[in-house]
């Protein structure tokens, strides 16, 4: 029995004229999609990471009065190869970026990373400073940001409610984590921390900026000797 | 000089800080002299002679608490100053303060280390902010930021990557009220800058090269099995450090034999931006230093900003502002007790009996600045707002009066209960990580640190200070962990005074007359 793969839902003509409304023909996916999303929604655990302030709300909202068990998101792990969220609570320091790259790297497909806070989501009040990563998104995909400072706990359960939302429009036949193509394309390269922090992603542009520099240092040699 | 010349009958000084000031005068004629600077206190002292008067000091005028060391940045005198404020833990009182002045290209002061081993931290921070070289100090290496790091932030002439102007309002948005993001201005599109020319290679960076000197793993020589010593890197993310702080541990088998700790994975430069704010931008940011007690923050800055300003409060706004501060306190050290418990083991269940009543303090806090944990509330002179007429649909009176007689004890004695005959709990904090009142002395340990050593007039009896400075917050907050096993029951103890303190607290009544 084969079903057209470009309308799945229609009735195939292979079924019995007087089956036709007893039985739902669709592909596996679309089949397994709400079952699988039902059961990752909840159940998703939270790496236990706290940053700063928001970290506390976040503890907050897994004590009792919130109660993060109701949505099945009361397991925090202490590893990120148990957890499926990362939620990024609080300022994201230059010195603490690296760890946080890496262990982003560590969790298992499907991962999400919720951006909890004003610090997180592009600095915050920090943002000005010296030693601060102005919003987490500069290094990481981010699914959900939660506005606040820091957001209460209801603000941080809405936000988590919005990622069952997103979880609820992925399918299996799509997600990245199962696409052949490139199984490394999520995986991000660690930050490095020289004279500031430096995305590896940017090396090159940053040679660039070096050798302009150092071709206008030279240019001035030559105009000086030439005088 | 011995202890009968100190108290010569003809003269009379007016403290304990005169006198010793007087007497080091006496003592080093030429290294020792008056600070001439309007409005500054305490005496410049040459940098040669630091360690010699910093010993004499503490042996003979028996100022054996550093408290504090602060690189100051004189731009405009071309000069750095190191400033040293020591206490008298036995007499009380006031700071003798010590200004070291040095040239501000080449900054190098005598280490104090081996006089006062609490400098070591604030002396790697005076190294890595403002560019002072401590001479013969153990470890000086970089403590809030990283090896590399380009520069010394807090040098005035040291701009960040996001600079707009020195201070604000920023010319380029006030008043034309003109928005921008700064990542626009910036080639790399994120909060960073380069030395120029600098070329990296993305590979070869050799962080914390210095990190691991001097830590020894081989243990040859010892009779018995040899096994080398491992180390640990502990944190920054990790169960029990419900923050972020990393520490280097050296372990002998089971046990800890040595352990660095490393901070600066929260450093938010808060110093930074208060250089550009305005007064009263900067207390938002106090919130935000100690995020579990912003209250108590907000106090501390106001009363100095307070007191230079020469402002008076209403005895309202401050009965209202100690009624904060309190609950801020039992809030905080509500949390504590239920991390403590997190710490030792027992995950997450127990921890929520702690958390009940601090929901209720947070209501009422919400109820009346607006927030639940960044208050904002204090104001120079007062506080932002009254309090509110109902907390949760009840009257406020009736609210904080179960809050502070009923609720507040109850919770605290049902704490005690779990906490105080608990075996497992003796066992693993008794005796474990324990702490002398002579170490906590010398090493500079303050509140919680130093109440399991007994000597609670070093909380009570020194002056207020207030603590600008991140670093002694980390480092208390690192302290606090490390050797929060063994203060636990004076913490227990810290906790059950405001079981008889809410007993018999005035302050709602006082409120009531005052309305």
């Amino acid at each position: 029995m084969t079903v057209s793969p470009t309308d799945p839902g229609a009735a195939s003509p292979e079924v019995p004229d007087e089956l036709q409304n007893n039985v739902a023909i669709t592909t596996i996916a679309k089949l397994l999609d709400p079952i699988y999303n039902w059961s990752r929604r909840n159940s998703l655990w939270p790496l236990g990471f706290g940053l700063a302030c928001c970290a506390i709300e976040m503890i907050c909202t897994a004590a009792s009065r919130f109660d993060l068990a109701r949505f099945g998101m009361e397991v925090f792990r202490a590893t990120p190869r148990q957890a499926d969220v990362m939620i990024i609570s609080g300022t994201v320091t230059k010195k603490m970026v690296p760890t946080i790259v890496r262990l982003f790297n560590q969790m298992a497909e499907p991962r999400y990373v919720i951006s909890m806070g004003a610090c997180a989501s592009g600095g915050g009040p920090f943002k000005e400073g010296y030693s601060v990563v102005d919003g987490i998104d500069k290094f990481l995909p981010v699914d959900v940001y939660i506005p606040g400072c820091p957001p209460t706990p209801q603000a941080l359960v809405n936000g988590l409610i919005a990622l069952q939302e997103k979880i609820d429009h992925q399918s299996i036949a799509t997600a990245s984590w199962y696409s052949k193509e490139d199984p490394m394309a999520d995986v991000i390269p660690v930050p490095v921390l020289g004279p500031d922090l430096v995305d590896v992603r940017q090396i090159d542009l940053i040679k660039a900026e070096a050798a302009k520099a150092q071709a206008e240092i030279t240019e001035a040699e030559v105009a000086e000797t030439a005088v | 000089m011995t202890d009968t010349t100190l108290k010569t009958p003809d003269t009379v000084y007016e403290n304990p800080v005169d006198e010793a000031i007087a007497i080091l005068k006496e003592r080093y004629p030429a290294a020792v002299t008056d600070d001439s600077r309007e409005n500054y206190s305490g005496v410049v002292v040459n940098a040669e002679n630091i360690v010699a008067v910093a010993t004499a000091l503490r042996d003979e005028l028996g100022f054996n608490y550093l408290s504090s060391v602060t690189g100051v940045d004189l731009i405009e005198d071309n000069k750095m100053e190191v400033v040293y404020h020591a206490y008298n833990i036995e007499q009380g009182g006031g700071a003798v303060v010590l200004h070291v002045q040095v040239d501000r290209d080449d900054p190098v002061v005598p280490s104090l280390v081996p006089v006062f081993p609490g400098a070591d931290f604030q002396e790697r921070e005076a190294w890595d902010m403002f560019g002072i070289r401590f001479d013969g100090h153990p470890d000086l290496r970089r403590i809030l930021t990283w090896d590399e790091f380009n520069g010394h932030p807090l040098r005035k002439d040291w701009r960040e990557p996001f600079y707009e102007d020195d201070h604000k309002p920023f010319g380029s948005r006030w008043p034309g009220g003109g928005v921008h993001r700064a990542e626009e201005k910036n080639l790399y599109g994120k909060n960073v800058q380069y030395p120029s020319g600098w070329v990296p290679t993305g590979e070869e960076y050799e962080i914390e090269t210095n990190m691991y000197e001097g830590i020894t793993v081989s243990r040859d020589g010892t009779p018995g099995l040899k096994t080398d010593k491992v180390i640990v890197n502990m944190g920054p993310q990790h169960p029990s450090t419900h923050g972020v702080f990393r520490m280097v541990v050296t372990l002998d088998g089971e046990t800890i034999v040595g352990l660095k700790p490393v901070m600066g994975y929260l450093h938010r430069n808060h110093e930074k931006i208060g250089e550009r704010n305005t007064f009263i931008q900067n207390i938002p940011y106090t919130d935000r230093l100690d995020y579990i007690s912003s209250m108590s923050n907000n106090h501390g800055y106001v009363l100095a900003v307070e007191k230079l300003m020469g402002a008076e409060v209403p005895e309202r706004a401050e009965w209202i502002r100690i009624l904060m501060v309190e609950l801020t306190r039992i809030v905080n050290h509500l949390w504590a007790l239920g991390f403590l418990l997190n710490d030792l083991g027992a995950l997450q269940t127990p921890m929520l009996y702690f958390y009940i009543e601090r929901e209720l303090v947070l209501d009422f806090f919400e109820a009346t600045a607006g927030s639940r944990m960044m208050c904002n509330f204090m104001r120079f002179g007062g506080v932002a707002y009254d309090l509110p007429d109902d907390v949760r649909g009840q009257p406020i009176m009736k609210f904080l009066n179960d809050l502070i007689y009923e609720r507040i004890p109850k919770a605290l004695e049902q704490g005690d209960g779990l906490m105080t005959g608990n075996e497992i709990l003796r066992n693993r904090s008794i005796g474990v990580g324990y702490l002398s009142a002579e170490d906590a002395i010398a090493y500079s340990a303050a509140g919680p640190v130093c109440a399991p050593a007994a000597f609670p007039m070093m909380c009570a009896a020194l002056n207020p200070i207030l603590i600008t400075n991140i670093l002694i917050l980390m480092w208390l907050f690192a302290t606090t962990a490390i050797f929060m096993i063994a203060s636990s029951f004076a913490w227990m103890r810290c906790v059950k005074v405001y079981v008889f303190w809410s007993r018999s607290c005035p302050i709602s009544k006082r409120l009531r007359e005052l309305r």
